[in-house]
């Protein structure tokens, strides 16, 4: 009977980690990087997105809206999106604060 | 974002298609009973011409290609009192029947409806989604 040996444990080195936190924009090669850059590019299409419904409104605020289902649609969808990158930034750094804690 | 959120674009296509349908309905009823001289073409009813458009698997959902129009000839009718009316006492109307314009509208509306309710659904789904994991 033959054990199969135990696989060295890889991790990204600590610097990496402690980067994250100034969040997003600074590249490195960690993971949690990766996480946190994501959102900082996902914020910009929910950014944009919002910037859509403002347009929206303020046609709707002149009279100028053709079809009121595209207001109310694009609320929902800007609003689902920031619902969407908020829960991931949340988990994120859940995820983060749960190995900052962890006795070493 | 499309692509994230493909049931809302496939449900905007849609809402939109039967909202321009209810707007040429709207039109059909109120031009129904416009009389013009036999000389005159009459109101000619509105059609909207729709087709699937071309995309992923998931669909992009329909497209508007344009709008027909029906017989500008209409209906001839004698009515010699009318002060429209030709020697022969003939004026137009519209070939425009209320009750099939009714009858589309109530079909125009429910397709809205559905679609609305296609967007809800997925809504309800993909937040049900966010919620995963959170004990909520």
């Amino acid at each position: 009977m033959s054990i199969a040996p135990i696989p060295p444990i890889s991790l990204p080195p600590t610097g990496s980690t402690a980067a994250a936190g100034s969040a997003g924009a600074a590249a490195g090669g960690g993971g949690a990087n990766d996480v946190f850059s994501a959102i900082g590019d996902a914020l910009e299409t929910v950014d944009a997105a919002h910037n859509r419904v403002d347009d929206l409104a303020a046609q709707a605020a002149t009279g100028d809206l053709t079809a009121v289902h595209e207001l109310t649609m694009a609320t929902a969808e800007a609003q689902l999106m920031t619902s969407l990158t908020v829960e991931i930034r949340n988990r994120a750094v859940e995820s983060f604060n749960e190995i900052m804690r962890m006795q070493v | 974002m499309s692509t994230m959120f493909a049931a809302f674009a496939n449900a905007r296509t849609g809402m939109g298609a039967y909202k321009l349908w209810l707007d040429a309905i709207s039109d059909n009823i109120a031009n129904m009973d416009n009389v013009t001289t036999t000389d005159q073409p009459a109101f000619q009813e509105r059609f909207v011409v729709v087709e699937s458009a071309e995309g992923p698997s998931e669909g992009a959902g329909v497209r508007v290609t344009g709008t027909l129009f029906g017989d500008p000839n209409g209906v001839v009718a004698y009515e010699p009192n009318h002060p429209l009316a030709d020697e022969e006492g003939m004026i137009r109307r519209p070939a425009v029947d209320l009750t099939e314009q009714m009858v589309f509208m109530q079909v125009a509306q429910r397709g809205y409806q559905a679609n609305i309710r296609t967007f809800e659904r997925a809504r309800e789904a993909y937040e049900a989604a966010l919620q995963i994991g959170t004990g909520r």
